[in-house]
C-alpha cells in the first residue's frame, strides 16, 4: 500500500478536505488515495506549504528524545555562560532554502491580493447622495495635509517652511488696504537732491545703451 | 510732474515713502513699521494726543506707528511687528491688514492712475532657505496695485546701488544693514551680479548683546538708537553690542567672499568697485570706521577689489530714494 508522508515547511499547516493539520516537525501519513482526492493538500504542496514525498511507513516507533532538564546556577548571566552562536534553519532536504522562501512569499502576496480583492468588493461603489455638511472643512484638512507633505506649513503660514518653486501658485488673499476710512498723519519733509534727475538720466542712458547692444 | 514716481522702501522697522515734488526735490515719509493693541477706552486719550491708530470699535484699537513702539516701551509690553527678519511675520495674524493701512496712507493716491511704484524686497537669504520671498513679494505687489498703483519689485541692496553709485555708473557693492536682514548686491554698470540677503541685521545684534548682558532687547535697541560709539564702548552693554555688531560684519563679508566664489568664473571685474553701506544699523556712531576696520583685517583675502568704503548720505532713506530713481527712469521709458 502506498503512502504519502506530509512534512510541514511553514508551522501548523491544516488540510481542510482531510480534516488533519499537519503540525511543524511532526509528519502525517496519508493513504493514496487520500492524496488523489484532496484538493487542499496538491494546493498546499505545490505553493510550498507542506513537503509531500512517496514512501511507506515504519511499523517501529521512533523513539522520541526526551529533554534532560539541566541545572545551572546562574543560566543567563556571569562568565560562565556559554554562548551559542544563533541556530541556523535546518536545511530542507529536496528544495533550496531560497526557493522555499520565494514560495512563501508568492503565496503570501497571493493571499494578501484575495483578501485586498474580497475587501474592495465589499465596499460599496456608489457615490454618497448628498455631500456632508462639513465638506468645506474635510477640503481644507486634506489640503492642509497635502501641503504638509509637501514641507510647506498648512495653517496659512507662507513665509515659513520649504521654499516655493517659482512656478508653485501662491495664494494672496485680496482687500489688503481696508475700507479707506483709516486715516494715520504721515510726517513727510522735502529736502533738495541734486543728484536725483542726474542718476535718473544716468540710469536711463545705460539702459538704451544697453538696448542697442541687444 | 511729467515724469511720476514712487519709491517705497518696506523694512522691518520702517516703511519708507520717496517721491519726486520737484525737478531737484524729494519728500520723504516714514511710519514705524509696528503696532500694538489697546483697550477701546484708550481711544479718547489717543485722540487728544494726536496719535495715530486703528479704531476696531468692540475688539480695542490698534495704534501703529512710532506711538506704538513708545506706549509699549513706556508700559513695558512688546510692540507687534507686522515684519520679523525682513519678511512677513508668519505668526502675526493682522499683519497684512496693518501693512495695507500703512502703505495706503503712506503714497496716497496715485498722481496718474497707473502710476509707478517701485517697491523693495529683499534677496533670498542664503542662511535661512526655509524663508520664502514669493509670499511676501505676492502681498506686497497686491497692496501696491490696490492702491492704484503699477507696482514693480526692485531688489533692496540694489536700489542703494542706485541712490549711490551713479558716478561709478552703477557699479558697486551695495550692503543694506537693515533691522531684519542685511541684503548684499554686487552690480556691474548696473547689472546684477549677485544679489542675497543673510537672516542677520540689527534685531539679531539686540538679541545676542541682551543675552549676553542679562539684558532685554528692546533696552538694546533703545541703546543702538540714542546713539553710541562702536570705536568707544563706554558700558557693558555697549561693549557687547560693539561686539555683535562686529560679528555682523565679518559675517556679511565672510558670505559675500563664499557667495562670489561661486560665479567668479563667469563676472569678470574690469576696476575696483566701491562698497556702500547703508541701511538703519548703519547708523550707530563710527559705524564706517568701524566697517573699515573689520573690512582691513579681510581685505587680502576678499575677492573683489575695492575702490573705497563709503556710507550712503542719508543711510535711512537711501533704499527709497534707489526706488524712486528706478521709478522715474521707468515714466520716461
Amino acid at each position: 500500500m502506498i503512502e504519502y508522508l506530509v512534512e510541514s515547511l511553514h508551522g501548523n499547516v491544516p488540510i481542510e478536505d482531510l480534516k488533519k493539520e499537519v503540525k511543524a516537525g511532526d509528519p502525517i501519513w496519508v493513504t493514496e488515495e487520500e492524496y488523489e482526492q484532496s484538493i487542499c493538500l496538491k494546493r498546499l504542496a505545490q505553493r510550498g506549504m507542506v513537503r509531500v514525498s512517496q514512501g511507506k511507513r515504519s511499523r517501529m516507533s521512533k523513539k522520541r528524545p526526551t529533554a534532560q532538564a539541566v541545572r545551572l546556577s546562574r543560566p543567563t548571566t556571569g562568565k560562565d555562560v556559554k554562548k551559542n552562536p544563533p541556530p541556523t534553519p535546518a536545511p530542507i532536504q529536496g528544495i533550496p532554502l531560497a526557493e522555499v522562501e520565494r514560495m512563501i512569499q508568492k503565496a503570501a502576496q497571493e493571499a494578501a491580493q484575495k483578501t485586498a480583492e474580497a475587501f474592495l468588493a465589499a465596499m460599496p461603489t456608489a457615490p454618497s447622495p448628498q455631500p456632508t455638511g462639513d465638506l468645506e472643512g474635510r477640503v481644507e484638512r486634506a489640503v492642509g495635509r497635502a501641503i504638509a507633505q509637501h514641507g510647506t506649513p498648512a495653517s496659512g503660514t507662507p513665509s515659513m517652511g520649504k521654499p516655493r518653486a517659482s512656478d508653485e501658485p501662491v495664494f494672496i488673499p485680496t482687500g489688503l488696504i481696508g475700507d479707506g476710512s483709516e486715516d494715520l498723519k504721515i510726517a513727510s519733509e522735502s529736502s533738495d537732491d541734486g543728484g536725483l534727475s542726474d542718476a535718473a538720466e544716468a540710469l536711463k542712458k545705460m539702459k538704451r545703451g544697453a538696448k542697442k547692444k541687444t | 510732474m511729467s515724469n511720476p514716481g514712487v519709491g517705497l522702501d518696506i523694512g522691518t522697522m520702517n516703511i519708507v515713502c520717496a517721491r519726486r515734488t520737484g525737478k531737484d526735490k524729494v519728500e520723504t515719509s516714514r511710519v514705524r513699521d509696528a503696532f500694538l493693541d489697546l483697550e477701546p477706552e484708550a481711544k479718547k486719550r489717543l485722540k487728544l494726543s494726536g496719535t495715530n491708530f486703528i479704531d476696531r470699535k468692540e475688539d480695542g484699537i490698534i495704534v501703529v506707528g512710532d506711538a506704538a513702539m513708545e506706549i509699549a516701551n513706556v508700559f513695558g509690553k512688546e510692540a507687534r511687528r507686522p515684519l520679523s527678519a525682513g519678511l512677513i511675520s508668519a505668526g502675526e495674524h493682522d499683519a497684512l491688514e496693518i501693512l495695507g493701512i500703512m502703505i495706503k496712507n503712506l503714497l496716497g493716491p496715485p498722481s496718474e492712475p497707473g502710476e509707478v511704484c517701485y517697491y523693495s524686497v529683499p534677496a533670498a537669504p542664503v542662511d535661512d532657505p526655509t524663508r520664502d520671498i514669493i509670499y511676501h513679494q505676492g502681498v506686497f505687489d497686491r497692496i501696491v496695485t490696490e492702491c492704484g498703483y503699477t507696482g514693480i519689485a526692485g531688489n533692496e541692496a540694489m536700489a542703494i546701488i542706485y541712490a549711490e553709485c551713479a558716478k561709478e555708473m552703477f557699479s558697486g557693492l551695495g550692503i543694506s544693514f537693515g533691522s531684519g536682514m542685511c541684503n548684499i548686491a554686487l552690480s556691474i554698470n548696473g547689472i546684477e551680479g549677485l544679489t542675497f540677503s543673510v537672516a542677520r541685521g540689527g534685531d539679531w545684534i539686540d538679541g545676542g548683546a541682551a543675552k549676553a548682558t542679562g539684558s532685554t532687547s528692546s533696552r538694546m535697541c533703545s541703546k543702538k538708537e540714542q546713539g553710541f560709539d562702536l570705536l568707544a564702548p563706554t558700558s557693558r552693554e555697549e561693549e557687547a553690542l560693539a561686539l555683535y555688531y562686529k560679528a555682523l560684519i565679518e559675517y556679511c563679508l565672510d558670505n559675500i567672499s563664499s557667495q562670489f566664489a561661486a560665479i567668479k568664473d563667469r563676472f569678470s571685474m574690469p576696476k575696483p568697485i566701491p562698497i556702500v553701506v547703508s541701511g538703519g544699523t548703519s547708523k550707530a556712531g563710527n559705524f564706517l570706521e568701524f566697517f573699515q576696520q573689520t573690512f582691513e583685517k579681510k581685505r587680502k583675502r576678499f575677492p573683489v577689489q575695492i575702490s573705497e568704503i563709503r556710507q550712503a548720505s542719508d543711510p535711512l532713506n537711501a533704499v527709497a530714494r534707489g526706488l524712486l530713481i528706478q521709478a522715474i527712469q521707468e515714466g520716461e521709458d
